[in-house]
C-alpha cells in the first residue's frame, strides 16, 4: 500500500472485540487499494492524499440541505447521521411496524452486516471497524410512511463511517431514500439491507455531497425466497464518488432492480460499481446505468453479473450508457459477465458518445436554439431512467435534483 | 442414444487420447536446460545473428528478469518453472516414412474427419511425397512467384542476416522487449517465426502461409512473426493449421507484429489447434501469445481472425493500434474450449487516429468443464475524432458444468467517438436441437450445426481453404461434449 495515502487516525479507536476487532485487523493488514488492484483500475484514490482525518466520536455540529424539505413533501420519518454520528432524536415516533437499536452492542446483527459488506471495499472494514454511529432497523411488516435517512455534516476534517443495517422481516415492506449532503472530509457509510422471503424495498439514493467530499459507500443487499429490491442511485455531489453496491440473491424467485445515474462536471469523479451476485436459480436481475459527463469529469461504470453453477433459469440484464458532454470528459466502463450455469440469459451492452446529430438537428431546425435543445436531449436521456422507478414518491426525490444539476449545466 | 456412445467412443479414440504424449528424448545440438544469459548467447550464435540482436536479446532478457508473470486473466496457471526446460534444439529432420499405411490409424482417421487432401495428410504426416506433387518443388514454385512481385517471405532469422536494416526499423516497434512478461521473454529466445515484407503497391499474389514455408515447417515454441505491408500493398497470412498439433514443449510464448503503411491491408488468419490435454486436464499446450498491428497509414486495415480449438490454456489478445486517419481494425474470433480447457481471450482496439474504426466479433464456446472467457479493450484517445467502434460478443455453453464470461474494458476521452458494446451468454436453443433431431439429425451433428452457424459471422472472414475445415474442426472439437 502506498505510504502517502490517506490514513485516518484511528488512535482513538478500541473496539471491544468480536465482529469489530476482526474488522479492524483486516482493514489494518489490507488498508486502501493499491495501484495494481483490478477492481479500482479507474478510481484511484491518491487524489485523497492530503486528507487527514479522524472519525467523530460526539454528536457535533449540524448542517440543513434540500433534505429535509424533501422529507416534508413526502411526509417521511427522517433518521439523521451528522458527521457520521447518529442523531437519537429520530427515534421517537416511529412509524408503526419500525424498530431501531443500536447496532454496536448486537454482535450477531454486526456479523450479518460483515457479511453483506461488499468484499475487498477498504470501506467495508474500516467502517466496521471505527463505525462512528451504527443502527439496526428492523421493518416487521408494512410500513406505510417512507423513511428517510439523512447524512450530513460539515466538518470537513472528519470521516464519517456511519453503519447501518436494515432487515426487512418475512412479507414486509419500505420505502426509503438514502440522501447524503455533508461536507465532511471522507464520507464513507457502510449499509446492508436484509431481505426477508416476499418482503420487498424500495429505496433510492441520492449522493448530493459537497464539492470537496470523497464519497466512497460500500452498500450490500441479500434477498430471500421471492423477495425483491428496487433500487435508485443519482450521484452527482462530492469530488470522488464511488458507489458500490453487492447484491447477493440467496432465495429463489427473488428480483432486483438496480440502476443508477450519475452526473458528473469540473474535475469530478463518479464511480458506479455493482455486483450482482445469482447464488441460487430463478432469479431476475436488470439494471439500467446512465451518465453524464461535462468539462474534465470522469465516469465509471463497473457492473460484474455473477452466476453461480445451480443457479438455472437466471436472467440477468445489464445497460449502460454514458453522454460526453465535453472533449476533456473520460468514461469507462467495464460490464462483465462471469457465469458458470448454462440455462440463463444474461445480456449487457454499453455505450459511450456524444449527444446524437441528428436529433440535434430535428430540434434545432424547428426553431428550438441550441442550448434548449442540448438540455432537452440530455434530459430525456436521464429522465427516462428516472422514470422507470415505479414508487412515484421516491422518484419524485430524484427529479429535482436532477433538474437542478442539468439548470447549472445550462447556466455555466 | 447408442449411436452417440459409439461416435464419443470413435472420436475418443481418433482425437481424445494422445498417443504419443510430450517427446522427452532430444538429440544433440541443444542448448542445456534453465534459461540464463549464456542461453541467450548460444542461442544468438547459434543462429550466426549480428551483434545488435544479441544486445536485443539481452536486454529483453534482463528486462523480463524484473518482471512477473501477468495474473489478472481468468486462468489458473500451474506455477512454470522456467529453469526447467530447454530453449533451444536444432530441428532435426525426422526420418521419413515410406507410406500413410505408416502413420497412426487414429491421425489418419482425424485428418479424415478434418477432410484434409490425401497429399497434404501425407506431408502433415510427415511421409514422403512422390515427384509429382513434391512438396519442396511446390514451394519453389511460390517463392519464384513471390519474388516476382518482391515479396520478401522467409524465416525470422534470415532476415536478420538478410535484411537487416528492416529488422532493425521494425522488429520491436509494435510490441517493446518489454512489452509484458511473456513478449519480453519470447523477445530473449525466440528461436524461428516468419518475415514478410510486402513492397509498396504490391497486392500479394497468394496466400502466405507456413505450411508453405517448407525448409522450417516445425512451429516452433517461441515464434515471432514480422510482417510489414508498405504504402498500398495487401497481403493474407495464415498460421496454423486444422490438424492437431503435437509438440514436446508444453509452453509457448509467441510474438507477431505487424505494421500496415498507408492505404495497407493486412488479413492475419490463425487456426490454433494444440494439444488441449486430456479429459481429465492433464497435459496440453500453455499458449500465451502477444499479438499486435499498428495501422500507421491513413485508411490502412489491419484484421484479425482466429479459430481458437485447442492448448490446455490460452492468453492472447490480437490487438489493433489504429493510429492512421481512417484506419480500420478488425477482430473476429471463435474461441472454443472443451474438458478441462482455458481460454481468457480478446483484443484491443487502440484508437488514435482520426476517423479510425473498430470492429469486434467474439464468439465463445464453453463445454465440458472448460472455463471460456472474452476480455476486451476499447480505448478512444483524446485524438480519435469520430472514431467507432463497434463489439459483438456472444457466448454459448454446452452443458451445465462450464462456464462463459465476458470482460469489455471501454475508455473513451473523445465525445465524437463513437462505442457500442453488446453480450449475450445463453445456452443452444432447445427448439433449434429439437428442430434438427425431428428431422433425423443426429445429436452432435445437430449440435455442430448449431455452433456452426452461431459461428457463421467469423467463420465467413476465413479464407476459403481453412473455413470448410474449420468448420468441421468446430464439430470434432466439441464431440462428447453432449448427450
Amino acid at each position: 500500500m502506498p505510504g502517502s495515502m490517506m490514513l485516518p487516525d484511528l488512535s482513538a479507536v478500541t473496539p471491544e472485540g468480536g465482529v469489530r476487532a476482526a474488522a479492524l485487523a483486516r482493514w489494518q493488514e489490507q488498508g486502501w487499494p493499491g495501484h495494481r488492484a483490478e477492481a479500482w483500475r479507474y478510481t484511484r484514490l491518491d487524489r485523497l492524499d492530503d486528507l487527514d482525518l479522524a472519525p467523530v466520536t460526539g454528536l457535533a455540529g449540524t448542517a440543513s440541505g434540500p433534505a429535509d424539505d424533501a422529507a416534508r413533501g413526502i411526509g417521511a420519518h427522517v433518521l439523521r447521521f451528522v458527521n457520521g454520528v447518529f442523531d437519537p432524536a429520530g427515534l421517537s415516533d416511529l412509524p408503526e411496524g419500525m424498530t431501531i437499536v443500536d447496532l454496536g452492542s448486537d454482535e450477531a446483527a454486526l456479523s450479518r452486516l460483515a457479511d453483506l459488506a461488499p468484499a475487498g471495499h477498504p470501506v467495508s472494514d474500516l467502517s466496521l471497524a471505527v463505525m462512528s454511529g451504527g443502527i439496526l432497523i428492523d421493518i416487521t411488516g408494512a410500513v406505510d410512511a417512507p423513511l428517510m435517512v439523512i447524512f450530513e455534516g460539515d466538518d470537513s476534517k472528519a470521516s464519517a463511517h456511519p453503519a447501518m443495517l436494515v432487515r426487512l422481516a418475512e412479507g414486509a415492506s419500505l420505502q426509503l431514500a438514502e440522501w447524503h449532503q455533508s461536507s465532511v472530509g471522507l464520507a464513507a457509510p457502510l449499509i446492508g439491507y436484509d431481505i426477508g422471503a416476499g418482503a420487498r424495498l424500495e429505496q433510492v439514493k441520492v449522493q448530493a455531497e459537497g464539492a470537496e467530499v470523497a464519497h466512497l459507500a460500500a452498500t450490500g443487499v441479500a434477498l430471500s425466497d421471492g423477495a425483491s429490491v428496487a433500487g435508485f442511485s443519482l450521484s452527482t455531489g462530492a469530488a470522488l464518488a464511488r458507489l458500490e453496491t453487492h447484491v447477493t440473491m440467496q432465495g429463489e424467485g427473488a428480483d432486483c432492480q438496480l440502476s443508477a445515474i450519475y452526473m458528473g462536471r469540473g474535475t469530478q469523479h463518479q464511480d458506479i460499481t455493482t455486483y450482482m451476485d445469482h447464488a441460487v436459480a430463478n432469479c431476475t436481475s436488470n439494471q439500467i446505468i446512465r451518465g453524464v459527463l461535462d468539462d474534465s469529469a470522469r465516469g465509471v461504470y463497473q457492473g460484474r453479473v455473477h452466476v453461480a453453477p445451480d443457479a438455472q433459469k437466471t436472467d440477468g440484464q445489464q445497460m449502460s450508457r454514458a453522454l460526453l458532454l465535453s472533449r476533456k470528459a473520460e468514461a469507462d466502463a467495464k460490464p462483465e459477465l462471469e457465469i458458470y450455469a448454462d440455462d440463463v440469459v444474461c445480456a449487457h451492452g454499453a455505450t459511450v458518445g456524444e449527444l446524437d446529430a441528428t436529433q440535434m438537428f430535428y430540434l434545432t431546425s424547428r426553431g428550438i436554439p441550441e442550448t434548449i435543445a442540448r438540455a432537452m436531449l440530455i434530459e430525456a436521456f436521464l429522465i427516462d431512467t428516472i422514470e422507470t422507478i415505479e414508487n412515484a414518491t421516491l422518484a419524485g426525490l430524484l427529479r429535482p435534483v436532477a433538474e437542478a444539476w442539468l439548470a447549472g449545466s445550462e447556466g455555466a | 442414444m447408442a449411436a452417440t456412445t459409439e461416435t464419443i467412443a470413435q472420436v475418443e479414440q481418433a482425437t481424445g487420447k494422445y498417443k504419443y504424449g510430450f517427446v522427452t528424448d532430444i538429440e544433440s545440438d541443444k542448448a542445456p536446460k534453465g534459461l540464463n544469459e549464456d542461453i541467450v548467447r548460444f542461442i544468438s550464435a547459434k543462429k550466426e545473428e549480428p551483434e545488435w540482436m544479441l544486445e536485443w536479446r539481452l536486454k529483453a532478457f534482463r528486462r523480463w528478469l524484473t518482471m512477473t508473470a501477468p495474473d489478472w486473466a481468468k486462468l489458473d496457471i500451474p506455477p512454470i518453472d522456467y529453469q526447467d526446460s530447454y530453449y533451444y534444439s536444432a530441428p532435426k529432420q525426422a526420418e521419413k516414412l515410406k507410406s500413410l499405411d505408416e502413420v497412426d490409424p487414429e491421425l489418419l482417421a482425424t485428418y479424415e474427419k478434418l477432410g484434409i487432401p490425401l497429399n497434404e495428410q501425407k506431408m502433415l504426416a510427415n511421409v514422403a511425397v512422390d515427384a509429382v506433387f513434391d512438396s519442396v518443388s511446390v514451394a519453389t514454385t511460390f517463392r519464384e512467384e513471390l519474388s516476382k512481385a518482391g515479396v520478401i517471405f522467409c524465416p525470422i532469422s534470415e532476415a536478420i542476416r538478410d535484411y537487416p536494416e528492416l529488422v532493425q526499423r521494425y522488429m520491436g516497434s509494435v510490441i517493446p522487449v518489454g512489452d509484458n512478461y511473456f513478449a519480453a521473454l519470447n523477445s530473449a529466445v525466440f528461436t524461428d517465426g516468419s518475415f514478410v515484407y510486402i513492397p509498396k503497391g504490391v497486392r500479394c499474389p497468394m496466400e502466405l502461409s507456413t505450411y508453405f514455408r517448407i525448409n522450417e515447417q516445425n512451429t516452433g515454441q517461441f515464434e515471432r512473426t514480422l510482417i510489414i505491408a508498405e504504402d498500398e500493398s495487401y497481403v493474407s497470412y495464415l498460421e496454423g493449421c486444422t490438424a492437431p498439433q503435437r509438440d514436446e514443449n508444453q509452453l509457448h510464448a509467441a510474438v507477431v507484429e505487424l505494421v500496415a503503411m498507408t492505404d495497407a491491408e493486412i488479413k492475419y488468419s490463425t487456426v490454433q489447434n494444440w494439444y488441449p490435454g486430456d479429459e481429465n486436464g492433464k497435459g496440453g499446450i500453455y499458449n500465451f501469445v502477444t499479438k499486435r498491428g499498428v495501422c500507421r497509414g491513413d485508411r490502412s486495415k489491419i484484421s484479425w481472425t482466429q479459430v481458437e480449438t485447442g492448448s490446455a490454456i490460452t492468453w492472447k489478445y490480437p490487438s489493433c493500434v489504429l493510429r492512421g486517419k481512417d484506419s480500420v481494425g478488425e477482430f473476429y474470433s471463435v474461441a472454443l474450449t472443451n474438458n478441462m480447457q482455458q481460454a481468457d481471450t480478446g483484443t484491443k482496439m487502440i484508437h488514435i487516429g482520426e476517423g479510425s474504426r473498430s470492429t469486434i466479433i467474439s464468439k465463445g464456446i464453453s463445454a465440458g468443464k472448460s472455463q471460456n472467457c472474452y476480455r476486451g479493450l476499447v480505448h478512444m484517445h483524446p485524438t480519435a475524432e469520430n472514431a467507432r467502434n463497434f463489439t459483438q460478443c456472444d457466448s454459448l455453453l454446452v452443458g451445465d458444468k462450464c462456464g462463459a464470461h465476458t470482460v469489455p474494458y471501454i475508455v473513451s476521452r473523445n465525445p465524437s467517438a463513437k462505442i457500442e458494446h453488446e453480450a449475450t451468454t445463453s445456452r443452444i436453443s432447445e427448439d433449434q436441437l429439437f428442430y434438427c433431431l425431428q428431422r433425423g439429425i443426429g445429436e452432435e451433428d445437430a449440435v455442430s450445426l448449431i455452433v456452426n452457424g452461431f459461428c457463421k459471422e467469423v467463420m465467413k472472414e476465413l479464407p476459403m481453404e481453412f473455413a470448410v475445415e474449420a468448420q468441421k474442426l468446430i464439430g470434432i472439437s466439441l464431440e462428447g461434449s453432449v448427450g
